[in-house]
This record gives C-alpha cells, structure tokens and sequence, in this order.
C-alpha cells in the first residue's frame, strides 16, 4: 500500500460516493454521506469506559474496536505508518459483542457517530463485515447478519 | 453550486493549501497528511454530553463548547449553515468576551477534544485560513487578558 494517502482515501470515497448517489447539481446526499464518515474518524474523547463500579475499561479499547474499525474499512493500513490506531481484521464474534458492550456504556454522540459511519460505508460497499453492523448482540450466539 | 460549497471541494481545497505550504522536496508528504488530519478529525463536535461547570461556578451544556469551538472551524473552511447538511456553523470571529469563555470551556471539557481543536486552529492559521490571531490566545480566562498569538 506504498503511495496511499489520507487524501487520496478521501478521493476515493468522494469517488465511491459519486459512483452511487450521482444526484445532478444538488451535492447534499453526497456530502451527508462524505460528513457521515469523516466525522467517524477521530476517537472518542472519553478515557474509560464506565460499565459499572467494578468494570472500567480505557477507551482506547473502545477506539481499537470501532474508530480503527473505520479507519482500515475506509482505506488507511498500518503500513501508512501514520502512527493512528488502525485494526486491519473483522472483529470475531467475541470482540463484536464487547464492543457493543462497551458502546452501550459510551458517550452516546460517539456510538451514534460510529454506527452510522459503518452503516454508510456498507452502502457505499465498502469491505464491513454484515456482522459488525450488528450493534445489539450482548452474546456471541446472538450475533446474526444484519444486512441494512 | 460553487465547487467550495461541496465538502469534498473544502476538503480538496484544505489539501491544496498544505502543498502549497509544505512543497515537497522541503517538506514531506506526512507534514501536509498530518495537517489534513487534524483538520478532519476536529470537524465532529466534542462527545461529552455532560453539564459543564466552570471554575467561577457557572453551568454549560456541551453544545456551548461546541458552538465556540466545532462550529468555528468548520466555518473557518467554508461550511456554510446548510439545511441539509444539518450542523453548528460559526463563521463571524469570537468576541473578546466568548474568547475567554471558551477558554474556560476548554479547560474543563474533555482534554482529547481540546488537544484536537487546538492544534486543527493553528493548523489552519497555518494554512492562511481566516483565523483571527486572538482566537489563538487559548490560555486568557478574561476578556483583557487576550493577547494576539501568530504561531
């Protein structure tokens, strides 16, 4: 992946958008969706997670399994070497489920952000796993494909 | 439609402005992508959905830090209010007075929002976007105390 860059991944969703929602002159619907993803890319602000007194996380293992979700979905690879925590692999089903354990314990404006952006890169078919659009399993055999 | 109304085109046009500032061979690619991306990654307003209270006892909700901070940038790169897009934009300057209120903000909301926020203003200081030098002083807690910063 030598030679990619940040922009370069934004031209190519810019791009992928076009190619799908080609509205003539009026740019809304696409620069919704542009919004819908770059506003995913930064972390969340918080520092740990909260799930109860005895159950406190980082949020870096929340952003390890959502915000690096996006970043390698959209196109960025750890050999960019931009130093960004990127998480190249689907998430198995355990990590599924912790994740949206975790996500049900964050700050709602960060959840809210991240799934729609892993919705929106669905549509626009981008490589998201129909698994990991399931925000609602809390148990691995809960975990069926959702396909929105 | 202006290409610049597009977000794309904003962001084309943020790209544009780091090669220019940083040409190679002078600077490397990671200087220009590194600006491109704390510019982005301050687009989204702060997570925190908490009452803020400041240090002189008075309460502020998040959209306060947002519509003196979030909102600034994007109207620094062009986002206009856009229905259809749906978010804060602040395109006139701050006041003295809402300087040194988000300042105080700043201060109490979460460090990683802030640490973004600042560093995506002089980023685009940089750039020669039309940020006021007084926007910059993000340490006066009092309207007479802001100073203008050029770096």
């Amino acid at each position: 992946m030598k030679g990619v860059t940040i922009f370069g991944l934004l031209c190519k969703l810019d791009r992928r958008i076009r190619e799908k929602y080609a509205t003539d002159g009026d740019p809304s619907l696409r620069n919704e969706m542009t919004w819908d993803i770059i506003s995913a890319l930064r972390g969340p602000d918080q520092y740990e997670i909260i799930v109860d007194d005895n159950e406190i996380y980082p949020a870096d293992e929340l952003k390890h399994l959502t915000t690096a979700r996006v970043r390698a979905i959209v196109g960025f690879t750890r050999s960019m070497d931009t130093g960004l925590n990127i998480r190249e692999t689907p998430l198995n089903n355990d990590e599924i489920v912790f994740r949206n354990k975790l996500l049900h314990h964050a700050e709602p404006h960060f959840t809210s952000h991240f799934r729609v952006a892993m919705r929106t890169l669905h549509m626009l078919g981008y490589p998201v796993p129909v698994k990991e659009l399931n925000f609602h399993a809390r148990e691995p055999e809960e975990l069926e494909e959702v396909d929105e | 439609m202006k290409r610049e109304k597009n977000l794309y085109g904003l962001i084309s046009k943020l790209y544009y402005r780091a090669i220019e500032k940083y040409p190679t061979p002078i600077c490397s690619i990671h200087d220009r992508e590194q600006a491109l991306w704390f510019v982005i990654t301050a687009l989204r307003g702060p997570d925190e959905d908490l009452v803020i209270q400041t240090e002189d006892g008075h309460y502020y909700a998040s959209d306060d830090v947002k519509r003196l901070t979030t909102a600034r940038i994007r109207g620094i790169i062009g986002i206009e209010k856009d229905k259809n897009l749906g978010v804060a934009v602040r395109t006139t300057p701050l006041t003295d007075v809402e300087i040194a209120l988000r300042n105080k903000l700043l201060n109490e909301c979460s460090p990683h929002f802030a640490s973004h926020f600042r560093t995506a203003m002089r980023i685009l200081y940089e750039l020669g976007y039309p940020v006021p030098p007084k926007e910059l002083d993000f340490h006066a807690l009092k309207p007479e105390e802001i100073k203008e910063v050029k770096e």
